[in-house]
């Protein structure tokens, strides 16, 4: 980590295509309002997908669509198949709570409890049965994953909120990696933090794609651009339906996009 | 006529500053009278002798006592249930009727002079349940008289936890009853014992609710069907009826002291409530 701080991190290149994630015709709707139509993509593994688009088109509905957490509003819908390597995740034999082990998520703003920084890493092994050597290990191990290892060691048992925002969102990547998931969603992780920060959890995302699917739902086309190696374009439909625009690996889409509201979006033009 | 911007701002200074003084003079002068009243009785036998002669005599120690246990019966009995239904009215049901019709039953029994709740409880829990006048006819008593307080406080204080903490919980793969439980009760905990401490408060100082279910009994309480008079009461008794306003200024001393205690207990919970909560 300590060296390739200095070099500008780089686009992640797919190792694998197998879809872990997927959606076929996939309708999401709050209440009477449809947010998401048609939507059909395939998420690769050990690679991150950057899903992009103009305010309010239905980015972060689609992102929590993937581990259930829109069902936790009142009165939504969801219509067609949201694959988990190749199983559905809304079926009626499904357990939520393994699905969301599975699948873990990092939030917009970094939102560590207000406990120590050894307790944040350490809730959900030991939700999931855990006893103290081994979170003791998982906790180490999610830190350095998370790269704030080095930073933390020494003070564990210190406030998690007393650290700085950048560090922060590395402990909330800590606790979603300490329950050891396979997939990983991002509802624009950097969208709080300073330019330096920012760069480090994007290494530090780059470094995880070599072993989790990412999504990141991200503003930024600079980030995108850097980080992930497809991008999915959402685009709002007039009745205000959350569409995909155009789903392709992120050069073309960044270099020669094939769609005309994509190709607005990203120079600018609309968003 | 008109005032000057400045003018009128020092005047309403001047208003507020007064007001302010007034309320703390007040304060402090009432809580020095019955210091300098009461402290000179209270002695080390005055607290563990039991009164004698009616009260002429003695110490005070069966209403202390009595205080306690009334207290402890009230607060065992209400926390579980006025807790739970709080947690029930944020956590378990939506918005509706229903919950409404819930809150609009507590702030109601908020509303009502402790008086009422003693010839209710003298009614139900003395008479009709037979329970005569005891430790457990003042307890409960007591009980439905906290309840609101419980259910509002701890209501508020679950409230108050961020939303974003429930959804980190079950986004890490836990059930409901588990994000609850070690996500949103930590949180929650310091804001729902503060109103606990409160409602604590709130018992230790009544006498209308507990002289009617409790009765006025000087013996040491023995069981929780004895009779009991806590120190409240005895203080009015002691007061009204000309016993002996020597020893009622050294109840109310040491019921000041208490509840200045308890007090002083919520304020620095508060404070480190508001602390953590950044
Ligand atoms: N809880 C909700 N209830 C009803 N409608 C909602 C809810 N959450 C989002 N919506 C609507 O769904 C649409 C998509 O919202 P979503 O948050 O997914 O957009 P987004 O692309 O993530 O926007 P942003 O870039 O601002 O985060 C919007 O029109 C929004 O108003
Ligand atoms: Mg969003």
């Amino acid at each position: 980590m300590e060296e390739s701080a200095t070099q500008p991190p780089t686009a992640a290149t797919p190792s694998a295509t197998a879809a872990k994630l997927a959606m076929r015709h996939v309708d999401f709707h709050y209440g009477p309002f449809r947010a998401l139509k048609d939507i059909s993509l395939d998420i690769h593994d050990r690679a991150i997908t950057a899903i992009i688009g103009p305010s309010g088109c239905g980015k972060s509905t689609l992102l929590r669509t993937f581990n259930r957490m829109n069902e936790l509003i009142p009165r939504t819908r969801v219509t067609g198949d949201v694959l988990l390597d190749g199983t559905g995740i809304y079926g009626p034999d499904v357990d939520v709570a393994v699905l969301r082990k599975r699948i873990g998520m990092v939030f917009q703003r970094p939102n560590p409890f207000p406990a120590s920084i050894y307790d944040n890493v350490a809730i959900g092994p030991r939700r999931h049965g855990r006893k103290e050597p081994d979170v003791q290990e998982i906790v180490e191990r999610s830190l350095c994953r998370a790269a704030l290892w080095d930073e933390v060691k020494d003070g564990l048992k210190g406030p998690a909120l007393a650290l700085s925002a950048g560090q922060q969102q590395l402990l909330c990547i800590a606790r979603a990696l300490a329950v050891e998931p396979e997939a990983i969603l991002m509802d624009e992780p950097c969208s709080s933090l300073d330019p330096a920060a920012t760069l480090e959890v994007e290494e530090l995302m780059l470094e995880l794609a070599q072993e989790y699917a990412i999504v990141i739902v991200t503003h930024n086309m600079q980030q995108a651009a850097r980080v992930s190696s497809m991008s999915a374009c959402m685009m709002m439909d007039p009745d205000r339906a959350g569409v995909l625009a155009e789903y392709d690996a992120t050069s073309l889409i960044f270099t020669n996009p094939k769609d005309k509201r994509t190709e607005d979006y990203i120079s600018g033009r609309i968003g | 006529m008109r005032m000057s911007p400045r003018l009128s701002q020092n005047l309403a200074r001047a208003v507020i500053w007064a007001s302010a003084v007034l309320v703390i003079g007040l304060l402090l002068f009432i809580l020095a009278f019955i210091l300098a009243k009461g402290l000179p009785t209270l002695s080390w036998d005055f607290l563990t002798q039991n009164p004698s002669d009616m009260g002429r005599g003695g110490g005070i120690l069966s209403t202390i006592a009595s205080t306690l246990f009334v207290t402890l019966v009230a607060v065992v009995v209400a926390t579980p249930f006025g807790v739970g239904t709080a947690f029930y009215l944020t956590e378990y049901t939506r918005e509706g009727r229903m919950t409404r019709f819930i809150r609009f039953g507590a702030e109601s029994l908020a509303a009502i002079p402790s008086i009422v709740y003693g010839l209710f409880g003298f009614i139900f829990f003395v008479i009709t349940l037979k329970m005569g006048w005891s430790v457990l006819s003042g307890g409960l008593t007591l009980a439905v008289m906290i309840l609101p307080t419980i259910i509002r406080t701890s209501e508020e204080a679950i409230r108050t936890v961020p939303k974003m903490y429930r959804d980190v919980g079950f986004s890490l793969g836990a059930t409901k009853w588990q994000t609850i439980a070690t996500t949103v009760v930590p949180s929650a905990l310091p804001g729902i014992v503060t109103g606990i401490i409160l409602a604590i408060g709130r018992c230790v100082a009544e006498t209308a609710a507990v002289i009617l279910t409790a009765g006025s009994a000087l013996q040491l309480p023995t069981s929780l069907f004895s009779p009991a008079r806590t120190m409240a009461v005895h203080f009015y008794i002691m007061a009204r009826e000309g016993i002996s306003m020597e020893r009622a200024y050294g109840t109310a001393a040491l019921l000041i002291l208490l509840i200045l205690v308890i007090n002083v207990a919520v304020n620095l919970l508060v404070n480190r409530f508001v602390a953590k909560g950044r």
